[in-house]
């Protein structure tokens, strides 16, 4: 008698990226919306993420149910996300990248430093969300995808509801031309406040997931290179475009995944680590110069008049 | 509009394309490699040598011959090893890597485990918890391993700990030394060969007890290592502790922090840090003139390394004393591994050389012993066979919660010699 | 008992460092009009040619400063030629130039990686040291505080006496009015850049000898560069200058508060970005009004 003993299941490595394409295709919406969509530029994206995490994970260590806790990730995320906005929205396109990045890396400080919050560098580890006691591992991997794609799938809907809306005209108008929205008689500032809030509250989301699904959770975690990933993802799938930014989210990190398994195939004289990034910097570039509405272009604005009254249109045409 | 733009559909479709090729090759790969290998070496130890057993039994008496059925072991017998070679501790993990490569050279030469040979799969960690826990996902997913040695920073074991349990893989770390790795994973599939920093922040304090330094200011590393330390070297001060600073090591400019140690009038410093900071820390100390007072200085700064830059080894060598493990003076077998080890590098073996390869030999016992290339099996062997075997650091027998029983630490001081700069052994703790 | 003649002359040193960082940075800034992030990789750059002739070649470290004032200066005119002038020519926005930034550093650092490994480097030059009074100091120190003035002193000079110099204030102050007066704008930011660069490369040639050499190392001076040049006004030379040692002044002395305070000294960077944001939002334009020249 034979007995085949399964040794590891690469199936699961698999599913493992899949998990974290998701996680980080919330977060690519995220920042779409703001940026996208809205013209803001927030190089600070890491440090809701961040907030998200944290909150979800001390919520978490004193035995609150998960659903509770992803709550109070949304909530505090999306406040901070407010706040750290007010005194910066009003400033230039650049400022407020600075600005937005500065802010991350003081809110990583205090995390870091302040021990009594979680722990400082020695980090916190995170709970399950998934509490059913002896399934297996594919099992657990499946539902893990599951509970994380579903909150891809709300994020995705209520992005492209904002966004193929009057409101999200009225963004978009932002984004092309501020004053001449203003005048129009629309408050920008409430506006802008609203959709960093959202688009914090979106990485509050996907810094939960992410903090029970790796389960330890370190300041060294949310450096501002995460935020550049982000923005990469957006970029190269395409600004203003939803399902553009989820494939840009696939893409990159299916490049960090291959490279691994493909330096055990091929001999190559560079180590694929950096080989990769340095493609990703060149296409960066090369695309901001040839293609910079991305890989797929700024999805079309379908709100309900457009609907009916390109209806209208078609009819008249017939005659 | 620029007219050199990109077809749109044509872009996207590439790229769609790109990435399902790139997926299929990683797993297509896996499976063929994986396969063919793994499930052969199975049919031939298996089904053959059950049919041989079988028909000699028939003619022999059925036990017997049941009795001569090889053990399931793979064709090849997979290590996976999760190292540092980029990174904080790049320099370290470099060095390291080698006592484990020696222990798979060794292994092979003597014909491998049970006939087959050793194959060591290495991942790099990049000294982060979050890429180390992904890296052994690959190992024991992709690569079907069931035991790996390393990984080196004890927030690097951290991150892989419930993933180990869980998918019953035996993690054995030679270099983690953080008392939390006790608390968090006790009695399970964590296991190090080093011993825990429970008792070196214990010696590092009692020394200073010793030599009569009655105003204490701690330097340490902000990080589990550091704080580990610190923490238990200030149960044994007490209050003769008169300034606590905990750094980043990021960052290379401490002087202020060193001015303030200056300032506190303090007579002795305990500090813990690592090479790449621990080498502009001695720097700006000895510019600042802090070598008028006694450094005791935990085992992160012990090697080489530190005298690449002359400042820093000027300075140990005139006001650095420190700890660091070691096996038990004068052991044969400390003795036979660095002259192997000298002979296979071309040079002395460094600090955690030994323990790396005292756990890929545990590893290798363990696999042997247990019979069968399963997680859980192998854990169980481990615990059993660590009783009896005395290894380059001596005897490495587990606790309960996978940590060593005692740990020596010698105190080494440096010392400058026609010019070069060396350590040396002044003593031990326990005395 | 804090030496407080010791922490003045820290925040000298500190100052220095960030002004040569900041100076390109706070020009380049000024002139094409997006905050450039692969700066920290024209810092790193020439730290690596610097390392590479000192260490690698064994020439000695003045070759050093020059290597890494070249070399960075040709990684900027590259960066300038080959990426930002044709992005901005297709019409690409700041935020497009920032993110195209953020790659090149991506390539540039990799690549940095891929020739000299991550690990860190040292050089091996015994800085000697000495006491002047109750400060201790080391040579590296001084060469920085010297090699800051004297560039500043050169700066100055050429800003003001020389036509590339008054061609860079006047194109930096109102690019449409020094066209139309005859004044090449792209040569100018050329030259800029090359410059900019070329100091940075030089900043963080010392930083890699005072401390040590690692990819990352132009992102350690990044951050706080950025504050100087905010503090000081985009654009702005002199208020880079002021700026510089303002900043350098603050750290010190908050590492000094925080230890009094029982806090950790981590957060002295936090006070760089504190100050940065503070000034954003309140005073934009930095020091820059005090010396007349746009924020």
């Amino acid at each position: 008698m034979v007995r085949l003993v399964k040794l590891g299941d690469p199936l699961i490595y698999i599913l493992d990226m899949a998990a974290f394409i998701g996680i980080f295709a919330i977060l690519a919406i995220s920042l779409n919306l703001e940026y996208g969509f809205t013209g803001l530029a927030n190089f600070g994206k890491v440090a809701f993420f961040m907030v998200g995490a944290y909150a979800s994970s001390i919520m978490a260590n004193l035995g609150y149910p998960y659903l509770l806790c992803l709550i109070v990730a949304i909530i505090i995320a999306g406040i901070v996300g407010l706040l750290a906005s007010l005194p910066a929205l009003k400033l230039k396109a650049d400022y407020l990248a600075i600005v937005t990045l500065a802010f991350g890396e003081i809110l990583r400080y205090i995390i870091k430093n302040e021990e009594w919050i979680a722990k400082g560098v020695q980090g916190i580890t995170v709970p399950s969300a998934i509490t059913i006691a002896g399934i297996s591992i594919r099992t657990m991997m499946l539902l893990q995808l599951t509970i994380i794609y579903a909150a891809l799938a709300i994020c995705y809907l209520i992005t492209q509801l904002l966004v193929n809306s009057p409101y999200g005209r009225v963004v978009r108008a932002i984004r092309e031309d501020e004053l001449a929205t203003q005048v129009l008689g629309k408050d920008v500032f409430k506006y802008k406040a609203q959709i960093f809030a959202v688009g914090s509250a979106m990485a509050g989301i996907s810094g939960s997931l992410f903090a029970q699904y790796v389960r330890l959770i370190n300041p060294y975690m949310f450096e501002p290179i995460v935020t550049f990933t982000i923005w990469m993802m957006v970029i190269l799938g395409g600004p203003a475009n939803n399902l553009g930014v989820i494939l840009g989210a696939a893409f990159v990190q299916a490049l960090e995944r291959g490279a691994r398994i493909v330096k055990d195939y091929l001999l190559l004289p560079v180590d694929p680590h950096n080989l990769r990034i340095i493609l990703i910097g060149l296409l960066i570039i090369i695309i901001l110069m040839y293609r910079p509405q991305g890989l797929m272009k700024e999805s079309k604005i379908k709100t309900s008049a457009l609907e009916v009254s390109s209806k209208w249109r078609k009819k008249s045409s017939k005659q | 509009m620029s007219s050199s733009t990109l077809g749109g559909k044509t872009v996207a479709i590439f790229v769609v394309v790109l990435i399902v090729v790139a997926v299929a090759a990683g797993v297509g790969g896996y499976y063929a490699g994986h396969g063919a290998g793994y499930d052969e070496g199975v049919k031939v130890g298996g089904a053959e040598a059950y049919q041989k057993g079988y028909d000699e039994g028939y003619s022999k008496g059925f036990a017997e011959g049941v009795e001569s059925v090889k053990p399931v072991l793979p064709k090849k017998i997979k290590i996976g090893s999760l190292m540092c070679l980029t990174g904080f501790l790049g320099p370290m993990g470099e060095k390291i890597i080698k006592g484990v490569k020696l222990a798979v050279k060794e292994i092979n030469a003597k014909g491998g485990i049970a006939g087959r040979p050793v194959e060591l799969i290495v991942e790099d960690t990049a000294t982060d918890p979050t890429k180390t826990l992904e890296a052994f996902k690959k190992l024991v997913e992709v690569d079907g391993c069931q035991v790996v040695v390393g990984p080196m920073a004890s927030p690097e074991v951290m991150a892989i700990g419930e993933y180990a349990n869980e998918r019953k893989v035996v993690v054995i770390s030679p270099t983690a030394t953080s008392p939390e790795i006790t608390t968090r994973f006790p009695d399970d599939y964590v296991f190090r060969t080093v011993g825990s920093d429970v008792l070196q922040g214990k010696a590092l304090g009692e020394i200073a007890l010793d030599r009569g330094f009655t105003k204490v200011a701690t330097l340490v590393l902000n990080n589990p290592y550091g704080i580990g330390i610190e923490e238990k070297a200030k149960e044994v001060l007490g209050d003769k502790v008169i300034l606590s600073v905990r750094y980043d090591p990021a960052k290379m400019d401490f002087r202020t922090e060193l001015s303030q140690i200056r300032d506190s009038g303090a007579d002795c410093v305990i500090y813990v840090g690592w090479y790449e900071d621990g080498r502009v820390m001695f720097k700006q100390a000895l510019e600042m003139g802090l070598d008028n007072i006694q450094w005791i200085v935990a085992e992160g700064c012990y090697g080489e390394p530190m005298f690449d830059v002359p400042e820093s080894a000027e300075f140990m060598s005139r006001a650095a004393i420190g700890t660091r493990p070691i096996a038990p003076v004068g052991l044969i077998t400390y003795n036979l591994f660095a002259e192997k080890f000298k002979k296979e590098f071309g040079e002395d073996p460094t600090m955690y050389c030994d323990t790396a390869y005292d756990a890929t030999m545990l590893a290798a016992l363990a696999i042997a012993h247990a019979g069968e290339y399963n997680g859980t099996k192998i854990k169980n062997s481990l615990e059993y066979v660590s009783q009896f075997y005395i290894g380059a650091t001596g005897h490495k027998m587990f606790d309960k919660n996978g940590d060593q029983l005692t740990q020596f630490y010698e105190i080494w001081d440096v010392v400058k010699e026609d010019g070069e700069y060396k350590f040396v052994g002044i003593g031990t703790w326990p005395k | 008992m804090i030496n407080w003649a010791q922490v003045l002359f820290n925040s000298a040193v500190t100052g220095s460092l960030y002004l040569l960082a900041a100076v390109g940075l706070t020009l380049t800034y000024g002139l094409t009009k997006f905050p450039n992030f692969a700066h920290a990789e024209f810092m790193a750059f020439g730290a690596y040619a610097g390392y590479a002739i000192a260490e690698q070649l064994k020439l000695g470290f003045q070759y050093s400063i020059l290597a890494a004032f070249l070399a960075s200066a040709i990684m900027g005119a590259a960066s300038y030629l080959l990426v930002f002038r044709p992005l901005t020519k297709r019409g690409a926005t700041i935020i497009h130039l920032m993110v195209a930034s953020i790659g090149l550093g991506f390539f540039v650092r990799h690549s940095i990686q891929e020739i000299w490994g991550g690990s860190p480097l040292t050089f091996r030059v015994t800085w000697g040291y000495f006491d002047v009074g109750p400060i201790r100091m080391t040579s590296i120190w001084i060469i920085m505080i010297c090699s800051a003035l004297i560039m500043a002193l050169i700066m100055h000079f050429i800003l003001t006496k020389t036509m590339m110099g008054k061609a860079i204030r006047a194109s930096a102050n109102n690019p449409d009015l020094a066209m139309a007066s005859g004044v090449n704008i792209e040569k100018v930011a050329l030259v800029v850049w090359m410059i900019g660069a070329a100091l940075a490369g030089v900043g963080g040639l010392f930083r890699a000898a005072d401390t040590r050499l690692v990819p990352l190392i132009g992102w350690e001076i990044l951050l706080p560069a950025f504050a100087v040049v905010i503090l000081g006004g985009i654009g702005s030379f002199y208020g880079a200058l002021v700026a510089a040692y303002t900043l350098g002044l603050a750290e010190n002395l908050g590492v000094v508060l925080l230890i009094t305070l029982n806090l950790s000294t981590d957060y002295r960077f936090a006070i760089a970005f504190i100050i940065l944001i503070l000034t954003l939002i309140f005073k934009p334009q930095g020091f820059g009004k005090l010396f007349g020249e746009a924020g």
